[in-house]
């Protein structure tokens, strides 16, 4: 930008407040949850008592001293497999279908970003409402269809089930992702593809999926992150149970924290792992999206 | 013959794309109007609608005092996230300076912090502060995701204004913060509108701090879902009326405004 006369740009002023609101609610905070996962602080005691215990407790957990903390690994990155596999095939076809469609496009879109503005804990609700064993209407229409009945948060079929509710929740947010993407495209390449006889598969395999590379690369790290750090809806559906059949990374930190023991100092612990990992996914985000933009 | 079946599959397609994301909560408002008896009858589409399950959660659950603290949170929530992030949002859009792109990503990988994370240390810090429980609390602990959104969306929309606007008034020798109240805040009102309604939005439904940083003064719509749970089981009819007020908000806009939430939602979506 060209500086002009008498104009002096001062942008201090206009980023200190957003600047030191983020460093105190964010950086603080995380800092002092890194320094409490090095105690062994537990809730209800003086916070004067705590002990330091240095890397124990994440040698505790990575040790294998503690199998729970692996099995809910596992569940995480089977979790966030899922929920990024399914809403990113979802929320293609729904991009595809509400791009291709005149009449009724508003209407549609409009029932596909409703699941966006609902609290996931009430998303949770919802679906716990449908996959009731007994009066649930999943299985109402399974029985009347097939005679049959299904225990949805079973131990066997929990994390699937979840997951479900993950892609109702991300994959609108892929749609329009997409959706604006496609929109955005360049005309030209698929009038000539029309005129060469290309057929509508060959067309999005050879110029759609290869033009939306690089928006596809952003939405899948967003949905993985996303569904890294998600809770509500798992809390509401299961509690991360049966068992340890769905407790993924968060829940497993409110069981130690504040659910079935509360020993903070583990649970911060788990929480900084958390942190670790879900930042090394933004940080090769913003890699991505800086190279998109620069390219 | 070939058009008429690619037309059938499309409204095929988009019949059952409906059903996936409309009909959870369809179920839930219909299981909200029916007494008992006609809650374990899924098949029943024919019942007589009642309104007891919102006449029980609001009155004997007290639901309406945790409506009142999701309004006074949201709303103070969303003011503050304004008035913080917008300014931010101008500044990155209109100065260079050094360090910007170090300020932009710090602000997106705020977005994309795991918050539930904090949850922790804000229950200490909160505790050793005596702050739990409060609408305070929430307010400001809420700016950890509403302003990193406000920020986001409002600098792609600030750069969309021409600079030529604020240049005339710089050049008529008003002030930098005069320009911006007087020429930009109104040229950007439709975005600053949409990213008001989605702050509450978010703000209105956030769950996790809620329900570890609140217990009874200042506790939010979506973590009285524990209420409904009893010894005799869950209380579907009841708790699905507390979901269905918990989304009424969202509904209103989507029946009278849904620009807005497109509009809202496109700018979540301008990370690029």
């Amino acid at each position: 930008m060209r500086k002009r006369p008498g104009v002096r740009a001062e942008p201090l002023p206009w980023i200190l407040p957003s600047a030191l609101a983020l460093c105190l609610l964010i950086v603080v905070p995380a800092a002092f949850l890194l320094y409490v996962s090095l105690t062994g602080y537990e809730l209800g005691f003086p916070w004067a008592d705590r002990t330091f215990v240095g890397l124990g407790n994440y040698r505790e957990l990575v040790g294998g001293g503690d199998y729970e903390f692996w099995v809910s690994v596992r569940r995480s990155v089977a979790y966030a497999l899922l929920v990024t596999s399914g809403s990113l095939l979802l929320g293609m076809a729904v991009a595809l279908l509400l791009n291709s469609t005149g009449r009724g496009r508003a209407v549609v879109t409009l029932v596909v970003i409703m699941p966006l503005a609902i609290s996931h804990a009430i998303g949770g609700l919802m679906w716990k409402l449908m996959y009731n064993v007994e009066f649930g209407i999943l299985n109402y229409v399974l029985g009347a269809l097939f005679g049959a009945k299904v225990n949805w948060l079973s131990d066997a079929t929990a994390l699937y089930a979840v997951a479900v509710v993950g892609i109702w929740m991300a994959a609108p947010f892929v749609a329009l992702f997409f959706l604006a993407g496609l929109q955005s495209l360049p005309r030209a390449p698929f009038e000539a593809a029309r005129v060469e006889g290309a057929s509508a598969w060959q067309t999005f395999r050879h110029l759609t999926l290869p033009m939306l590379r690089p928006i596809i690369l952003v939405v899948t790290l967003f949905t993985v992150i996303d569904a890294l750090r998600s809770f509500g809806s798992i809390y509401l559906l299961t509690e991360g149970g049966p068992g340890v059949a769905t407790l993924v990374l968060p829940l497993y930190m409110y069981r130690v924290g504040f659910g079935y023991s509360s020993i903070l100092g583990k649970g911060s612990a788990i929480a900084f792992v958390l942190i670790l990992l879900t930042m090394t996914l933004a940080a090769m985000l913003v890699r991505l999206m800086r190279r998109a933009r620069e390219a | 013959m070939r058009r008429l079946l690619l037309a059938v599959a499309r409204w095929a397609g988009l019949g059952a794309v409906v059903l996936f994301f409309g009909f959870p909560i369809l179920w839930m408002v219909l299981t909200s109007l029916k007494e008992r008896v006609d809650l374990y009858q899924p098949g029943r589409w024919l019942f007589t609608p009642t309104l007891d399950n919102y006449a029980v959660a609001l009155v004997k659950y007290g639901i309406l005092d945790y409506v009142k603290n999701s309004a006074i949170v949201a709303t103070g929530n969303t003011i503050l996230s304004l008035a913080v992030g917008v300014t931010a949002a101008y500044g990155l859009s209109r100065f260079t300076f050094r360090g910007r792109e170090a300020v932009a990503l710090g602000i997106l990988l705020a977005r994309l912090f795991p918050t539930i994370t904090l949850v922790i240390p804000f229950f200490v810090l909160a505790f050793l502060l005596r702050l739990l429980d409060t609408h305070l609390l929430l307010i400001l602990i809420y700016l950890t995701f509403n302003v990193p959104f406000v920020v986001w969306a409002m600098r792609a929309y600030f750069q969309d204004i021409p600079k030529e606007i604020e240049e005339a008034a710089l050049v008529d020798g008003c002030s930098r913060l005069t320009a911006f109240t007087r020429c930009i805040l109104p040229a950007a009102r439709p975005g600053l509108f949409a990213t008001a309604v989605m702050c509450f939005i978010l703000a209105w439904n956030e769950f996790n701090y809620a329900l570890f940083l609140t217990s009874r003064v200042a506790k939010t719509v979506p973590t009285a879902i524990a209420f409904f749970r009893t010894e005799r089981g869950i209380l579907w009819g009841e708790v699905s009326a507390l979901g269905v007020i918990a989304i009424l908000p969202v509904l209103l806009i989507a029946a009278f405004g849904h620009k807005v939430l497109l509009r809202g939602f496109s700018l979540e979506g301008s990370q690029q």
